[in-house]
């Protein structure tokens, strides 16, 4: 039997084990529903959904993946059947990537659910690279799975198991979100937002000093198929029946530039703006993404390692 | 093949205390050795430390000469434990569980069908161990102890909650394996059996043999206990 084979059989009875428990699966996706729900009726502000969507993404993908790691050794507890894996020799290799397998398989699906209703409550307006986005989260939550299990394991036979996880995990799990986070950002804002920028001269440091020179800003879903001084100039009719403070000023190519986040855009016409549109730079959004693949790849055979030196004997 | 494994001068703590204490022992293939002592005397503490699943803090264990290290994947794999934990999924029925084993020894799928004929367990077969009485789940972590075939059978309290029936059947097993050259260490707190004649005996007391031996033709196995734990170790 090769070894590819002996690990897809064993993902499938992992698979099969959790769906006849079930509840780890239904607690994951309910809780991920939960916060999204939850997360979507606590932001007043609409202009702040979308900014809001990474990050709740990610949010849910930890949750529920640390309420499926909590669950993932119950069935070995149970029976002792940890032990029984260090009297195989080879086991520990096939019964790890299977248990990777089958957690990744979980939280995958719960995503799968989770991912488009965050969509819709937050940010329905706005286009979402999806396939950066579920490479993203994949990729995240392989890594979670990896480094999950490995912790679950660990922590199988202490009666703190579940306050010590959160503990363990999240500082090793902050790399791969604060890289996953970023690509998530950028990548909606990419495919949305910021394609259109308004950049006006830089006011004297006093007056930024004194908050006189602080631009406002408006948000609204940019079309891609839509010329940016069009949008621009519909934007500023739009802009024209709202008022809100700014809430937004960057800094790029030495010129103040004022993402439209907000309205009041005609003291933006009196400080001489210049109109630019931002590529999108999908090839470096991608290149962030193989960097977390990466960081995956290597995460697999250092938590494998360590998932075999925790099978010595004591 | 690991025709006799050797223990010298074992030493081990457990909970604070001394469950093994330079523990000098030998145990050979083709014979049954009983393991007797009163509860804590250190007969799981030896069983599980010749299954390498407990290291000495002193001492060593060899297999057919050799440490552990020097075990090949097969020699390891020839050895198989029965705890008193069932290593058994509750939720999978006995046939998930086999197979999930079968898997992991990379066996082919006829050992499942052969390994629950020899111990009847083929009716129960579909069931979850989860619903299974006390003996049925023994009998199901006897079938994962005997999956593999082992060379090497270790043994903690085989006959827990087992019913007489049952218990016939496991003694001629064990019998039938003697006979078939394994080497088998078992510990008992039974010491009437129907079948099963040991080999040889080594009564615990406090984590130090106080006898290894064949039991003398003109002495019952109890009185041989009782006088052994008298004169301790």
């Amino acid at each position: 039997m090769r070894l590819l084979e002996q690990i897809g059989r064993l993902a499938l009875g992992e698979l099969r084990l959790e769906a006849q428990r079930q509840d780890a699966l239904w607690a994951a996706t309910f809780f991920g529903l939960v916060t999204v729900v939850l997360f979507a009726l606590g932001i007043y502000d609409p202009s702040a959904s979308p900014k809001a969507l990474p990050a709740l993404l990610w949010t849910a993908l930890v949750l529920a993946g640390v309420t499926i790691i909590q669950r993932a050794f119950e069935a070995e507890r149970e029976g002792a059947c940890l032990q029984a894996l260090a009297l195989i020799p080879g086991a520990a290799t096939p019964f790890f990537v299977a248990k990777v397998l089958a957690h990744f398989v979980t939280l995958s699906a719960t995503m799968v659910l989770v991912t488009p209703l965050a969509w819709l409550l937050l940010a329905p307006d706005w286009p979402l690279p999806w396939l950066l986005v579920g490479a993203t989260l994949g990729l995240g939550a392989l890594a979670f799975a990896i480094l999950g299990t490995l912790v679950g394991a660990m922590l199988e036979q202490l009666r703190q198991r579940a306050l010590l996880l959160p503990l363990v995990l999240f500082p090793l799990m902050l790399p791969i979100v604060a890289i996953g986070v970023t690509i998530t950002v950028e990548g909606q804002q990419q495919a949305g937002l910021t394609h259109v920028q308004v950049h006006i001269p830089a006011p004297p440091p006093a007056q930024v000093a004194l908050g006189i020179g602080t631009a406002p800003t408006l948000t609204w879903p940019v079309d891609p198929q839509e010329p940016a001084a069009e949008q621009v100039a519909r934007a500023f009719s739009h802009l024209a029946q709202h008022s809100a403070a700014p809430d937004l000023l960057v800094w790029q190519d030495g010129r103040q530039g004022v993402r439209l986040t907000a309205p009041r855009p005609l003291a933006l016409v009196a400080h001489g703006m210049v109109l630019e549109e931002i590529p999108r730079d999908d090839r470096a959004l991608w290149r962030q993404v193989a960097l977390l693949g990466l960081l995956t790849l290597i995460a697999l055979p250092l938590c494998l390692w360590l998932f075999r030196r925790l099978l010595d004997p004591l | 093949m690991i025709r006799e494994i050797a223990t010298t001068g074992l030493y081990k703590r457990r909970g604070g205390r001394h469950a093994l204490r330079g523990l000098d022992a030998a145990f050979c293939a083709g014979q049954i050795t009983l393991l007797l002592g009163p509860n804590g005397a250190g007969k799981s503490t030896l069983l599980a430390t010749l299954a390498h699943l407990l290291r000495p803090e002193r001492g060593s264990v060899t297999y057919a000469g050799r440490p552990w290290a020097a075990l090949d994947a097969a020699a390891r794999a020839s050895i198989a434990y029965l705890g008193h934990a069932s290593y058994l999924y509750g939720d999978f029925t006995i046939r998930q569980n086999l197979e999930r084993y079968r898997l992991l020894y990379r066996l082919a799928p006829a050992a499942i069908d052969q390994v629950l004929e020899r111990l009847r367990l083929a009716p129960l077969a579909s069931r979850p161990v989860r619903t299974l009485s006390r003996g049925q789940v023994q009998r199901a972590a006897l079938a994962r102890f005997f999956l593999p075939a082992p060379q090497v059978l270790l043994l903690d309290e085989p006959f827990t909650g087992l019913d007489e029936q049952a218990r016939v059947l496991v003694e001629a097993h064990l019998v039938e394996e003697r006979a078939a050259g394994r080497l088998i260490v078992l510990s008992s707190h039974h010491l009437g059996f129907a079948q099963l004649v040991p080999d040889q005996v080594l009564i615990l007391q406090r984590g130090a043999g106080c006898h290894q031996g064949p039991v003398p033709a003109d002495t019952a196995l109890a009185e041989l206990y009782r006088r052994a734990l008298e004169r301790g170790p």
